[in-house]
């Protein structure tokens, strides 16, 4: 069975840059890939640096996901919830933006990933 | 502050609204009526009820042949009832115990209780001026109670009904309404800062 995966992304403005950096922190979405079909909340457990460093989230629709802010990089660990037990996965923060910016050239979204991966 | 508290008040009230519902449930009612009317039935056996059916059951048995179809007759008016009595009485005692509903109808029961008190220690968690640590706690607190319930299949889908969906964003609104004005204010973002000598 494969373990399900937590994804990270910056959330972009209209020009495609990473929102959030005047007030020092970048906005970025966290949500979760593979969580089975009977999974009915998924528990977030940020850095406790966080003022609520614990998120439940309910909607499978969106693929649990969740909205935060952040400078630097930690270890996101999620309890995906099924019927009679608890999956736990974890990953670096900055590892998951990564992923999902591999593509990108734009130098904003490049600087984000560098300013996260070195906090 | 207000925002982060707000959004962890509203991850509390479909549960805690919702299980002040949970006695709707059609087993459960099904359970309580099973264990209601067992209860009227060792009563009224215990006033006597019992010995008249008894009695005219022993006498069709001693009866002469001849007369056994009145006999059977006088049983047939009554006994017929009694009868029917029991097959319902049985389908429903299986059915009890095929869904485990004494098991799970108790679970509920202390499911509803303690979502009772959860809310209560919302209401005076509210009252400080920083509530989220106590909020933080209270919540691992209900989230350990619904998945216990959900795996002993004690509590319907995951304890949440859209039923009530109006009335829990009263409860929410209610309690910001009431306890908004002691909270400090919102901090500027969701993380804090760094301090010199962090690791990170």
């Amino acid at each position: 069975m494969n373990l399900p995966k937590i994804k990270a992304e910056f959330i972009l403005d209209a020009n495609g840059k990473p929102q959030g950096r005047s007030s020092g922190d970048y906005k970025i979405r966290i949500s979760l890939a593979g969580a089975p079909e009977d999974s009915h909340r998924v528990t977030y457990h940020l850095d406790d640096s966080y003022y609520d460093a614990i998120r439940d989230v309910n909607d499978r629709s969106t693929g649990f996901a969740e909205e935060l802010t952040s400078y630097g990089d930690y270890e996101v660990k999620a309890s995906i919830r099924v019927k009679d037990r608890a999956i736990l996965t974890s990953r670096g923060l900055a590892d998951a933006l990564r992923e999902a910016h591999a593509e990108s050239t734009d130098p904003t979204v490049q600087k984000a990933l560098r300013d996260i991966s070195d906090n | 502050m207000s925002q982060p508290i707000e959004r962890k008040i509203h991850d509390f009230s479909p549960y805690l609204v919702t299980a002040r519902y949970h006695n709707k449930w059609f087993p459960y009612r099904v359970y309580v009526g099973y264990s209601y009317l067992g209860e009227l039935a060792v009563l009224l056996a215990g006033l006597g009820l019992a010995s008249p059916v008894s009695a005219l059951i022993a006498r069709a048995s001693a009866a002469p042949v001849a007369n056994s179809g009145t006999a059977a007759q006088s049983i047939g008016q009554l006994g017929w009832g009694a009868f029917l009595l029991l097959v319902v009485w049985l389908c429903v005692k299986i059915y009890v115990q095929q869904e485990s509903l004494e098991k799970r109808c108790s679970l509920l029961t202390s499911y509803r209780r303690q979502c009772r008190q959860i809310e209560f220690e919302l209401g005076e968690a509210l009252r400080a001026s920083d509530p989220m640590p106590e909020l933080i706690q209270l919540k691992a607190r209900l989230r350990d109670l619904i998945d216990r319930s959900i795996a002993e299949d004690a509590i319907v889908g995951v304890g949440v009904d859209d039923r009530w969906s109006g009335e829990w964003e009263r409860f929410s609104s209610d309690l910001i309404a009431r306890h908004s004005a002691n909270w400090s204010p919102a901090p500027n973002t969701d993380r804090r800062e760094r301090k010199e000598g962090d690791g990170q």
